[in-house]
């Protein structure tokens, strides 16, 4: 559910081999929401 | 019946009440309750309704420390389900299902309130739309429905009483007189007790005197003078508010920002405030500052309506008296501009609900009617302006800035954006009417009033149906295995998240709720070891699937330690299966990973393009786990299956060998896997020196396992939280130890120690 005092889920950007970027991701969703954190931060 | 008959109170308050009940009841349908929270408040409420009084000190929070509830919230949030329940009870409704209803309770009537206020200070056909937005709109139905217990709804509702109130006096001005100035007092008393249910109830004052100021500046322009003394005896009740809301707090205790809050110490603190008779930090400076700077705000105006008599005039003097109140205010505290975010306390964490609101956000919650709230200002045309339009922007601008700041605000910015929504659709629907002719009258009847509501209830609907709670199966039966399993002193480390669910589930004390805590982050990082937890007298470690979901906020969390520096770059990776046919697939967005098993697995992990295979495979499957040989190993990663759940975690090396991923791939000693539904939820038990208090009788014994320790410290504290007891015995070769006689106090937190070295730590209640 949205808004809910809950830990935020949709990011982590870490090295996977130095060079491929993870993430980990629970829904698509999660993983749209990532992205434009990833953007924004970028 | 005539369409025009609709909007009669007694077919509207029916329909609005049906309305909003039947959204806030959608949830009700799931077995779970929705979030978190609710389940602590629950197990308070059970464990208060067992003990037969409200008691202070809870045992099974807070670990090892335990929690003092009057530091969390004013005891009104537990009681008022409770005694709900009390009066429902009569007709067979469970504690369980009158906990999960009350919000509906509340969400409804902040609704009927609103309507009725509304009818007062608009007509029936402004307040008929106004709160069918409200009743209609997500963001209310998410923090006023069934399932989700937070104490937010109570201000807005409180709030609703006191708008109802000042439409009161408002309105029988020509019947009443002077008389009618009485009503001013349910403001005042609605502001006083909303301060018992919800530990942030203070915009509730920050809404009433913004109303007054509004109101104000309103009769300034209009030149009523009349309502001058309106706003006065709002400004007035406010402050009456204040005093009930400080007198309660000394016996249901003090909002966030009281006294004895670290947060109202710091508030206090920041703002140069000395607390006195006035016991709570806002209320402080409402008493001391914004009322009076109200007040002379009012008489000011009051005395320059006598000498200025164009509006323009009044317009331009009221913009200039604005920007002097807000320097002053600023001047005087500096602070203020860090007060929403709570002086910076919250603003990194990684917390969904203390996040900034994005559009995304705002369309969730609003759907269409956000983009209908800008019609409200047509209401500013000088021919159709009038008082109470000045009067609600006291709602509508701090409910704005509300908004932006927070996601959990959305809830409480729902009433300003339904009212500017519902008054501004009809305003325009109005504005249109006498240039069109009845054919186009009616289209835009229907499509203005008609279709837009319809399809803002459509998308609320659908938001309202998608929720699904958090909790299942597994978190209830791996916590009632750990209730039914474990001592009833010992402390359980889990994610911060799942930290309400172990205290309501399992009754044991966990590490972290409610709030992010760095230190179990650091720990499941492998920043802080097995020593750490024993300080913390660990007993139990809780790891999950959803850990890993949760990777990232757990990184962030650790990142927030003041002095721990964290710099390894983790990449983890949870993908489903996707496919069986030939091989295992598992994928996820550009992230794909495919599994063959046999004598030697082959495995191939295509991260957006690139090829590599990991370096070791662990693969679960009817609650074992194997480490299958590898065809080719060409990377530093390494990769877990789980057969039974159907997911994979793909992680580095980074990743893989902080406590988290070992706990739940690997254990190894101290650590000994103590339950496991063999994929989703994992209990491991930290074996150390540990200390297990049971009761003989009046007798209270602890015994140590694994008895290494030599000294036991024992605190005694009062149920307020008073040190009352203090002494470290010497247990050196002891096997158990009888509590003494000379212990003082109800609550007692015991630390068990080898040498210096703390390895075990807790809390219980006697008797």
């Amino acid at each position: 559910m949205p808004w809910a005092r809950r830990s935020l889920i949709g990011g982590y950007s870490g090295g996977v081999e130095g060079e491929v970027v993870a993430t980990m991701l629970i829904n698509l969703r999660g993983y749209l929401m990532w992205e434009v954190k990833g953007l924004k931060l970028s | 019946m005539k369409l025009e008959d609709i909007f009669k109170p007694k077919v509207a308050l029916p329909v609005l009440t049906a309305i909003a009940l039947i959204l806030r009841l959608i949830p009700l349908r799931h077995k779970y309750m929705l979030g978190y929270d609710p389940y602590f408040h629950l197990a308070y409420i059970e464990e208060a309704l067992k003990a037969g009084e409200w008691f202070n000190f809870l045992t099974i929070a807070g670990g090892p420390w335990g929690a003092q509830v009057r530091n969390a919230h004013p005891l009104g949030l537990w009681m008022t389900p409770t005694y709900i329940y009390k009066i429902l009870s009569v007709f067979g409704v469970s504690l369980y299902n009158a906990f999960r209803i009350t919000p509906v309770i509340f969400g409804v009537l902040t609704v009927v309130f609103f309507y009725l206020a509304l009818l007062k200070l608009y007509d029936e056909k402004k307040a008929f739309f106004a709160s069918l937005f409200l009743a209609i709109s997500f963001g209310h139905v998410f923090r006023s429905m069934a399932n989700y217990y937070r104490g937010d709804n109570y201000m807005l509702f409180w709030y609703s009483v006191a708008l109802l109130g000042v439409a009161l006096a408002f309105s029988i001005r020509s019947k009443l007189r002077y008389k009618r100035f009485v009503f001013y007092l349910i403001p005042a008393f609605a502001s006083g007790f909303a301060s018992i249910f919800w530990a942030a109830y203070y915009p509730i004052f920050v809404f009433l005197l913004a109303n007054a100021v509004f109101l104000g500046a309103g009769a300034f322009i209009l030149d009523e003078r009349e309502h001058l003394l309106d706003a006065l005896a709002l400004a007035l009740s406010t402050l009456l508010g204040a005093f009930i809301a400080n007198s309660l707090g000394g016996k249901f205790g003090y909002g966030m920002l009281g006294y004895n809050r670290w947060l109202g110490k710091k508030t206090a603190e920041k703002l140069m405030l000395e607390f006195g008779t006035i016991k709570d930090a806002y209320l402080l400076v409402h008493v001391k500052y914004l009322v009076p700077l109200s007040i002379a705000f009012i008489v000011l105006i009051f005395i320059l309506g006598k000498f200025i008599k164009d509006k323009k005039v009044r317009a331009g003097v009221l913009v200039g008296l604005a920007v002097l109140g807000a320097f002053v205010l600023f001047y005087r505290f500096e602070a203020l501009k860090d007060l929403s975010t709570g002086f910076g306390i919250f603003r990194e964490a990684p917390i969904q609900e203390t996040q900034p609101s994005s559009f995304n956000d705002l369309w969730k919650a609003f759907s269409i009617s956000l983009f209908l709230i800008p019609l409200f200002f047509l209401r500013f045309d000088p021919n159709r302006v009038n008082i109470s339009d000045f009067l609600v922007l006291g709602l509508i601008f701090p409910s704005l800035y509300m908004i932006k700041t927070w996601t959990r605000f959305l809830f409480i910015g729902s009433m300003a954006i339904a009212l500017m929504a519902g008054v501004g659709i009809v305003e325009l629907y109005e504005i249109l009417k006498p240039h069109l002719n009845e054919r186009k009258v009616s289209a835009l009847g229907i499509g203005l009033l008609v279709l837009l509501p319809a399809v803002n209830a459509g998308f609320s609907i659908k938001e309202t149906y998608s929720l699904r709670p958090y909790a299942n199966e597994h978190w209830e039966d791996t916590l009632t295995w750990l209730r039914e399993n474990s001592n009833q002193n010992d402390i359980v480390m889990a994610w911060w998240d799942y930290g309400h669910w172990v205290t309501y589930y399992a009754r044991r004390s966990p590490v972290a709720q409610g709030r992010p805590y760095h230190g179990v982050a650091l720990y499941y990082l492998d920043k802080f070891d097995k020593n750490w937890a024993m300080i913390f007298g660990v007993d139990y470690v809780i790891v999950s699937y959803y850990d890993f979901l949760k990777f990232g906020a757990i990184v962030e969390t650790a990142k927030m330690h003041p002095k721990y520096n964290v710099t390894e770059k983790y990449g983890v990776i949870v993908l489903p299966l996707t496919s069986k046919i030939g091989a295992l697939v598992f994928q996820r967005g550009d992230y794909r990973i495919i599994a063959k098993p046999g004598q030697r697995w082959d495995v191939i992990v295509n991260l957006k393009g690139q090829t590599i295979s990991p370096k070791e495979l662990y693969v679960e499957y009817q609650g074992k786990i194997l480490r299958p040989n590898l065809s080719a190993s060409k990377s530093n990663t390494y990769l877990y299956i789980n057969l039974d759940y159907k997911y994979a975690i793909f992680m580095n090396e980074e990743a893989f060998n902080t406590t988290l991923a070992r706990l739940f791939i690997r254990p190894e000693e101290p650590y000994e896997l103590a339950y496991s539904d063999g994929g989703v939820v994992k209990i491991l038990k930290l074996k150390h020196p540990n200390v297990k208090v049971e009761r003989d009788g009046e007798k209270v014994i602890l015994r140590f396992e694994n008895a290494t320790g030599t000294g036991l410290g024992i605190w005694g504290f009062l149920d307020n939280g008073t040190l009352v007891f203090k002494k470290w015995y010497n247990v050196k070769g002891k096997n158990e130890f009888e509590l003494p006689e000379e212990v003082n106090g109800t609550v007692v937190r015991y630390a068990y120690a080898v040498g210096k070295k703390i390895v075990d730590r807790g809390i219980f209640r006697r008797g």
